[in-house]
């Protein structure tokens, strides 16, 4: 009989007034694959960091092995024995496999190491459990394949009894992908259970016992074996291909055209971006909005299509100094990326501006007429010399501001509302707004359309790489967020 | 009027890193004043005339040290740099080339280095602590090999009397409105390298690459140029401090110039430029070498031996460095809990 390994009882997660996990009830047993497909990330990271370390939560209980480890009324911030396989690897990359798993372990006592001996117990112990990697290899040079067994199997040293597996299918080929759910299901007979969280029900549904579908961190339906067919999911999920208009005109207008480029994992990517118009792309398999960030800023270069802009080409040479060229880039996590914390707010604020006024020295007179200009918007703020002091949504606000001060042509948002509570994401939605106002084209690419929707003019799915489809203002609520 | 004068120094108090400054000048006072009250002559104008000029080596130095410690990044042969252009234009003055090209040989050979450094660095990613250490032991090389592994005759063998007195008069002995040369002009350096910094695109952009390069690298700072550029002051700098050595002696010494690296830290770390990067006011940076040169001085004429006056300079320094490192945890703290 299969023992209970994982319970979660009404657990509620609520962060600065955001509800990252909504009354979850979620159960996993010993020898199990279970799917989770979320119909948006939120709460995901909450989620995997909840199952992995029993940190506060609001509301409920949480179970591991059969007792509780965690609950709303005491958190010990312990961890669990869980092991999470995702893009990032968590081996040392400078070192060899078998020193990852050996070595690298809790309870490795011994000073000297004798290589000889480590190289008979790490080959008997892959060959006890059918993993195929090659142990002398430097974790570097391991394929993506190879990297993930390599993770298994310090999963299984480090007694590990469940494994998270995160979008795998994001960083795997499908050749090595298939290999790796092969590999999970010997793992799951030999006792293992497995967490397997993806963003296609397809790949999911091809490895799992069962599959729980998730939106806005709460479980709204568990698909049991049989009921894991497309016809059972359909009601549940957002239908993509269906029928809207073609994917992107070709059009003469706009600031912006992307013609049938291909470059990293974009497949064909087209769209044209008009003058103060918002365009989102929904990364349905959250894999361009690099490859879109590099073309734009020179670190990639198209392998076929071409991009112009004002109907000219722009070449990885104009891609190079982009901002020059009226492209600017706010990207994930732009609090940190963005600012200098050792400068002031005004010093912040007004960093891109020599570029606009194409002058190396900026008279007193033009910072004292922007502080006067913005004092009203930014408040107290615009005088604070340390902005490690401003409070979050002053810190985004901060890097919109400094946008539209800059006044570019295009303005490209990687998820621009992953992260912050409603008040900020209503906030980046007001500042966007304004930077529209001006007559900015912005490009927001994301993995959740959800809010961004507010303010878009268009909506384009990129599935593969491709737009697969198109639509517009009117058209969204044809959309389940 | 009264609200505007207020208004300004309010600012200037706001300015971060003002306050390492101000303590900084606060602590070159009471040790002036201390060492001052324990032997009179630390206040005789004689005495101040030679401090400012012994500072003058220290500041130029610091200079361009801070720079680099500004971007994140450390020069570590700034000081052979010094004995390569000491022997350069000692050798070929020496040999009775003009001064004036003598120098711009010189100078030419340190910004080729300050280039090199600053490639290695910025282009090839090289860590600046070895990188700037291969090219620390090449430039003392070169200032061994210029005159056959010794040190040069006197310059005014081969310039001429009349113009040897006038390279050292220029550099060192002359004096300017009742004050040694050498301190003009590391105070017209310090003036402009102030300007640049504080005051220019290319300072902003040398903050940044100290502060958050990868905010700099989206903002479109060039980060090879802004680290060459960085280089090149720390070059320049070196070299004139070269002339000043050469100037003073009268001739090259191959070991000019040795430890000065650690001397340029030392009086940008006390002035409060961050170790870490990012933070510091080259202003802070004339005080930190103040201090420096007033301890040695003051040490000196209370007659303390030389262990005593390193071991009181060592503490100063890891004090300020402390001080930078507690007060930047702070910061890092309200970052991470954001």
């Amino acid at each position: 009989m299969k023992k209970e390994l994982l319970r979660m009882d009404h657990v509620s997660l609520i962060k600065n007034g955001e509800t990252f996990l909504d009354n979850l009830n979620f159960q996993m047993f010993t020898g199990e694959i279970m799917g989770l497909v979320g119909r948006n990330n939120k709460g995901h990271d909450q989620l995997i960091d909840l199952i992995c370390h029993n940190h506060n939560i609001s509301f409920g209980t949480v179970w591991y092995n059969g007792r509780i480890v965690n609950s709303y009324s005491y958190s010990d911030n312990s961890d669990n024995k869980v092991y999470v396989i995702e893009q990032k690897s968590r081996l040392v990359e400078g070192l060899s496999v078998v020193d990852n798993l050996f070595v690298l372990r809790k309870g490795f006592k011994k000073y000297f190491i004798n290589e000889n001996v480590l190289y008979v117990q790490a080959r008997k112990f892959l060959q006890e459990n059918e993993i195929q990697v090659d142990i002398q290899k430097r974790v570097v040079n391991l394929t993506p394949l190879e990297r993930c067994l390599a993770e298994l199997s310090k999963a299984l040293l480090s007694g590990c009894r469940l494994v998270i597996v995160d979008n795998p299918g994001n960083f795997l080929s499908k050749y090595e992908l298939t290999e790796f759910q092969k590999m999970l299901k010997k793992m799951k007979d030999k006792g293992m259970a497995v967490l397997y969280i993806g963003n296609h029900h397809e790949d999911v549904f091809r490895v799992a016992d069962r599959t729980s579908l998730y939106t806005d961190g709460r479980i709204d339906k568990v698909f049991e074996r049989d009921e894991m067919t497309d016809e059972a999911m359909a009601p549940y999920i957002t239908d993509w291909n269906i029928k809207g208009p073609d994917p992107e005109p070709e059009s003469d207008e706009g600031v912006m055209h992307f013609h049938c480029v291909y470059a990293g994992n974009l497949q064909g990517l087209r769209f044209v971006l008009n003058k103060g118009e918002c365009v989102t792309l929904l990364d349905v398999d959250n894999r361009i909005a690099e490859d879109v960030a590099g073309l734009l800023c020179g670190r990639l270069t198209c392998e076929k299509g071409r991009i112009t802009l004002e109907h000219k080409p722009y070449t990885p040479a104009k891609a190079a100094r982009y901002l020059d060229e009226g492209i600017a880039l706010i990207p994930k996590d732009c609090v940190e990326r963005l600012l200098f914390w050792d400068r002031t707010y005004m010093e912040n604020l007004t960093f891109l501006l020599d570029r606009k006024l194409k002058k190396s020295l900026m008279s007193r007179k033009i910072f004292r007429s922007i502080r006067n200009e913005y004092e009203p918007l930014v408040g107290k703020a615009i005088h604070e010399t340390n902005i490690s002091n401003l409070q979050f949504p002053e810190q985004i606000a901060l890097v919109y501001y400094k946008m539209q001060l800059l006044h570019p042509r295009v303005l490209v948002c990687i998820q621009p509302l992953a992260k912050g509570d409603m008040f900020t994401r209503m906030k980046i939605l007001e500042l966007l707004r304004g930077i529209l106002s001006q007559g900015t084209a912005v490009l927001i690419i994301t993995t959740n359309v959800s809010d961004t929707l507010d303010i878009s003019d268009r909506l384009l799915i990129v599935e593969k790489g491709a737009c697969t489809a198109s639509y517009e203002k009117n058209e969204f609520n044809r959309i389940v967020r | 009027m009264n609200e505007k004068k207020q208004s300004t120094v309010k600012r200037l108090l706001n300015t971060r890193g003002m306050g390492a400054v101000i303590t900084a000048f606060a602590g070159l006072i009471i040790i002036y004043v201390a060492f001052g009250l324990i032997d009179r002559n630390v206040f005789s104008g004689q005495n101040f005339m030679n401090l400012l000029r012994s500072m003058s080596k220290y500041l130029l130095i610091g200079v361009g040290q801070s720079y680099l410690l500004i971007t994140g990044n450390i020069d570590l042969s700034i000081g052979s740099m010094v004995g390569m252009s000491a022997m350069i234009s000692a050798t070929m003055m020496a040999m009775g080339v003009n001064p004036v090209l003598a120098m711009a040989v010189a100078m030419a050979c340190c910004l080729l280095c300050g280039v090199v450094n600053g490639f290695l660095v910025g282009e090839f990613k090289l860590p600046p602590f070895i990188a700037t250490l291969g090219t620390m032991f090449v430039t003392r090389g070169v200032a061994y090999m210029v005159n056959n592994n010794r040190n040069t005759d006197a310059i005014a063998t081969g310039i001429g009397k009349e113009a040897g007195d006038s390279f050292q008069n220029f550099f060192y002995y002359g004096k300017t409105l009742g004050v040694y040369n050498t301190f003009w002009i590391a105070l017209l350096l310090f003036l402009a390298f102030f300007f640049l910094l504080s005051k220019t695109r290319t300072g902003r952009h040398i903050y940044a690459i100290g502060s958050n390069v990868d905010a700099a690298k989206l903002s479109g700072v060039n980060v090879v140029s802004t680290t060459i550029k960085a280089y090149l002051v720390s070059a320049i700098c070196a070299c004139v401090v070269g002339f000043i050595l050469c100037a003073q002696a009268g001739m090259g010494n191959m070991e000019a110039g040795n430890m000065y690296e650690m001397y340029g830290v030392a009086a940008g770390v006390i002035g409060g430029i961050s170790p870490l990067g990012g933070t510091g006011l080259l202003l802070g940076t004339f005080a930190g070498a103040a201090v420096w040169q007033t301890l040695e001085n003051g040490l000196n004429m209370i007659g303390a031996q030389v262990g005593i006056q390193r071991l009181v300079i060592g503490i100063i320094v890891v004090f300020s460095v402390l001080l930078d490192v507690v007060v930047r945890s702070g910061n890092f703290g309200k970052k991470a809990g954001k």
